[in-house]
């Protein structure tokens, strides 16, 4: 039974994993970019809130200001650095893996300066839910349940919008969807944008779970990587799979063979499935 | 990233790599106006070695002499020349991007540690030995995530030192999470030395790859790996080989480090900031070319080590904001500033200034081409392809296909678009797999045999989309198929022929990114034929070719024999540039074979005519010998 538990622990851990991947994979299906400061995104939406909660924000509230907050950023560092990056395709590669990468280093200082480098968390919602013969705790229910409604809603805005299905058609064919009218510099001001929002949203909910800092940044950037590279990047029902994959071996690993196994979990899984899988789980086969 | 390792029958060229073309902008931009017949530039290796020389000296002058700070800040700046030169093997030589060099770093400072700790090694020896244990860990290690591509590779990296770190920190060889106490007394002066000299070594090792040969094999993996393999580079070995070499020099300063600190655990030497470092050093500097990563190393250790005194707490910030900077206005890194007043360019792998005559060109190179199994009778089967079938998903793109090419013969396939000829040749050159049927090729099976070892044994091909090596020019993109198991002097003289005989010799340094098609077509020509095939296979060689190419390429395909190529297998659209050429003629239409014969007797069967000519009225076979279907 325990077991069971622990199993079902992971699934709902993949559902958070889920939510901080879906803005990289957002941003990686419509411009080719590899955000490798979508994890500093996570970390300051996450302790906004915590910042927010200490003046007497209501955390949901609190998340509805970080996600406001995370798209501007978004825009505002798509405008002032993405866009102006030149080149290539291949160079473009590079160059905005580097960008994003001293990126990443900004923000984190930032948030160094601003939160220091303790550990923080949100102590909301710590009440325990007796579901038959599990138990599982409330911040993580109702984190899970808001992670679904948000990609739910990320897509539909996809696959019912206009402006989502711009979106999609830039990511697959971006010479096509110019030819079709789509203003592309606009799209990618939007992607980037939404992308940042949801990762900040991520931060929020992750903040009531597990204590996060600013240095953690990282390790947050190379989870949400592993997911959708799980799933084959770019893919949204893959990165699904990957996220309660993840969040399932993560959490069996650290119950039966301790933290470190724990904590190397994803890295391990990563370079296996990319070994074996390199277009990921749900890609059909190329040739 | 779609990294689609086999293209389908119609396919882009697969994506090459992140760093491919980031060198040579400078170049690009000046050679695009005239076509480049232009000499490059040739700085003497005297004056490079002098600079190096006195570069060396006034660093160490500075170092050595300075208080046992500055002795400690030159140690860290020659830390990071060798860190940077040793990642610009492997990520800008080979295109690999690498963001886990440092476990080799971690690597090398644990095994020195315990060598001094335990068996009283002199700290030498002691960090030779952990470089040594760098290079021989970093062979298997290559062997496997050199299968990884691109962002994978680099971030699959990044997992791995992650990994390492982890499970060494829970191990008592390294000390576990309290670290290791080195003894050793304090001489910094003897460590900046041996740290300098590694850097000075880890130099001389890209001068080397930037002019020989093995450095042109691990370019053209960075430009386009499959068409390396074509070419006969064993892309494997060269990439394993590269990753070695860019894993022995941090191993070996990591030894030097440790035994600096005099104490040392796995939070610092696994560190993943000083991989990122390394990489924003490089990429300032200039990735991939010689003196970019000195330039970029000595600065902006330098300047770090200032913001750091200055503003310690902004330290990182600013980093990140000099990297963001360098990405918008300095793609290409210091170096290319300097590129563009013609300093510091990648030296070229050089052709002869003067090709010799043709026909003493001619005579030599048939005295050393004999040609090849002359005691093999002509008609014998070179080239054996049964019942070949290949499915795409649903579709199947080949259907039991026979196609055979005997020794002296030259024949040529037509038919429409998707009628599978180039699938046809991709299954020949083991690029898709077969569902069905067997090929083999001089009495030997294809399938299952990697494209090196074919073009090696003597099956050339062109690609229907050229994919020249973007970053070399064309003389380079010659040499290297030539030089495929060749002596160096000997390749030298095979591609100089080539060359010649393809008209080449007036573009010869022209960067191949540049080209316009028709001779970019030609390079793909030439550097099948450099590889001294037996069989040659061309994939459209002639379209978008002028009428005066179109001669030359027909005046080359008849001068193979001679050359030691036994047989020509083509794929054209243009139906009177073949017609004289061609042995037989093969028409394929969806995925089959559906006739064969002699030139004539095709361009006038009924099948042939509705199938692939069209069947309107006045397309009579003998007047539409210049019909094409739209093909490109």
């Amino acid at each position: 039974m325990t077991y069971l538990q622990v199993v079902l622990n992971g699934i709902l851990l993949g559902g958070f994993y889920l939510l901080m991947a879906q803005g990289l994979n957002l941003v990686f299906g419509v411009m080719g970019i590899v955000n490798l400061a979508h994890g500093a995104f996570i970390v300051l939406g996450g302790l906004g809130v915590w910042s927010l909660h200490g003046a007497g924000v209501n955390p949901f509230l609190g998340l509805l200001v970080v996600t406001v907050a995370g798209a501007a950023l978004g825009a505002v560092v798509q405008w002032a650095v993405i866009e102006r990056i030149r080149g290539t395709a291949k160079q473009h590669e590079l160059l905005t893996l580097m960008a994003t990468f001293g990126l990443s280093y900004i923000l984190i200082n930032v948030g160094q300066q601003v939160w220091g480098s303790d550990f923080r968390t949100i102590p909301y919602l710590q009440s325990a839910v007796t579901v038959g013969p599990f138990r599982f705790s409330l911040s993580l229910l109702v984190g899970v349940a808001l992670a679904a409604a948000i990609t739910l809603g990320l897509a539909a805005w996809l696959t019912r919008t206009r402006s989502g299905k711009s979106l999609r058609a830039q990511a697959q064919n971006p010479l096509g969807a110019g030819a079709c009218g789509i203003n592309p510099r606009r799209l990618r001001l939007v992607g980037f944008s939404v992308g940042a929002a949801v990762a900040a949203a991520a931060g929020m909910l992750l903040v009531l779970t597990q204590p996060i800092a600013p240095q953690a940044a990282t390790s947050f950037t190379i989870v949400a990587f592993v997911v959708i590279a799980l799933g084959g990047l770019g893919n949204y029902k893959g990165a699904a799979l990957g996220a309660v994959l993840v969040g399932v071996v993560q959490t069996v690993a650290g119950y039966q063979l301790g933290a470190v196994i724990q904590a190397a979990a994803p890295y391990l899984m990563l370079i296996l499935v990319m070994l074996f899988r390199p277009e990921g789980l749900l890609s059909r086969k190329v040739s | 990233m779609a990294h689609d390792p086999v293209p389908g029958p119609e396919a882009e060229p697969a994506g090459g790599s992140l760093v491919a073309s980031l060198m040579g902008r400078g170049r690009t931009a000046r050679s695009a106006g005239s076509t480049g017949g232009r000499l490059p530039s040739t700085r003497s290796d005297v004056v490079q070695v002098l600079v190096l020389v006195a570069v060396v000296g006034a660093f160490l002058a500075w170092g050595l002499l300075g208080t046992p700070a500055r002795n400690q800040l030159a140690i860290d700046v020659a830390m990071f020349v060798a860190l940077a030169y040793a990642w610009n093997i492997i990520s800008g030589f080979t295109g690999y991007v690498s963001f886990g060099q440092v476990v080799f770093f971690g690597i090398g400072g644990f095994v020195t540690a315990e060598l001094i700790i335990h068996l009283q090694v002199p700290w030498f020896l002691a960090t030779v030995l952990g470089g040594l244990a760098g290079a021989l860990l970093a062979v298997p290690i290559g062997w496997v995530m050199l299968r990884l591509q691109g962002i994978y590779f680099a971030l699959g990296m990044f997992g791995l030192a992650f990994v390492v770190s982890l499970l060494l920190s829970q191990w008592e060889f390294t000390g576990g999470s309290t670290g290791l106490v080195v003894p050793g007394v304090i001489a910094q002066q003897e460590v900046l030395l041996g740290v300098t000299g590694v850097a000075v070594l880890a130099f001389l090792m890209n001068a080397f790859l930037a002019r020989s040969p093995f450095g042109l094999r691990a370019m053209a993996v960075r430009d386009d790996e499959q068409v390396a393999e074509a070419m006969g580079v064993p892309t494997t070995r060269t990439k394993v080989l590269a990753f070695t070499l860019s894993a022995v020099f941090p191993a070996l300063v990591g030894g030097m480090v440790a035994y600096n600190r005099a104490y040392i655990d796995t939070s610092t030497m696994f560190n993943p900031a000083i991989d990122l470092q390394v990489i924003v050093l490089v990429l300032a500097g200039g990735i991939g070319t010689l003196w970019g990563p000195l330039i970029g190393a000595v600065l902006l250790t330098l300047v770090s080590h200032e913001l750091a005194t200055a503003l310690p707490d902004h330290q990182l910030a600013l980093f990140g904001a000099l990297v963001i900077l360098v990405t918008i206005f300095l793609p290409g890194g210091l170096v290319s500033l300097a590129n563009r007043f013609g300093w510091l360019r990648r030296e070229i792998v050089r052709g002869p200034a003067e090709l010799p005559p043709e026909d003493e060109l001619e005579r030599a190179l048939a005295a050393a081409h004999a040609p090849r199994d002359a005691d093999r009778p002509a008609g014998e089967e070179l080239l054996v392809a049964s019942g070949v079938g290949v499915t795409f998903g649903g579709v199947q793109a080949l259907r039991d296909v026979d196609f055979t090419v005997r020794r002296g013969e030259t024949v040529f396939i037509i038919g429409a678009n998707g009628a599978g000829k180039t699938t046809l040749f991709n299954a020949i050159t083991g690029m898709v797999r077969t569902s069905a049927g067997t090929i083999s090729f001089d009495g030997l099976p294809v399938q299952g045999v990697r494209a090196h070892v074919l073009a090696r044994r003597g099956l050339a091909r062109t690609f229907q989309i050229p994919r020249p090596f973007g970053s070399m020019t064309v003389w380079e993109n010659v040499y290297l198929a030539a030089l495929g198991g060749r002596h160096r002097r000997q390749a030298h003289a095979q591609a100089a022929w080539v060359v010649q005989v393809l008209g080449l010799q007036d573009i010869r340094f022209a960067a191949s990114d540049t080209l316009a098609v028709g001779h970019r077509r030609m390079v793909e020509l030439a550097r099948a034929l450099a590889l001294g095939p037996s069989l040659i296979l061309l994939d459209e060689v002639m379209a978008g070719m002028s009428d005066d190419e179109l001669e030359r390429v027909r005046e080359a395909i008849r001068r193979m024999p001679s050359f030691g190529v036994d047989a020509v297998a083509g794929i054209e659209h243009v139906i009177k540039a073949i017609v004289d050429l061609a042995d037989e003629i093969v028409v394929m239409d969806r995925g089959s074979r559906i006739i064969s014969g002699e030139p004539n007797e095709i361009l006038r069967h009924p099948e042939v005519i509705r199938a692939y000519l069209g069947s309107g009225p006045g397309l009579g076979a003998g007047t539409t010998a210049t019909a094409t279907d739209g093909n490109p």
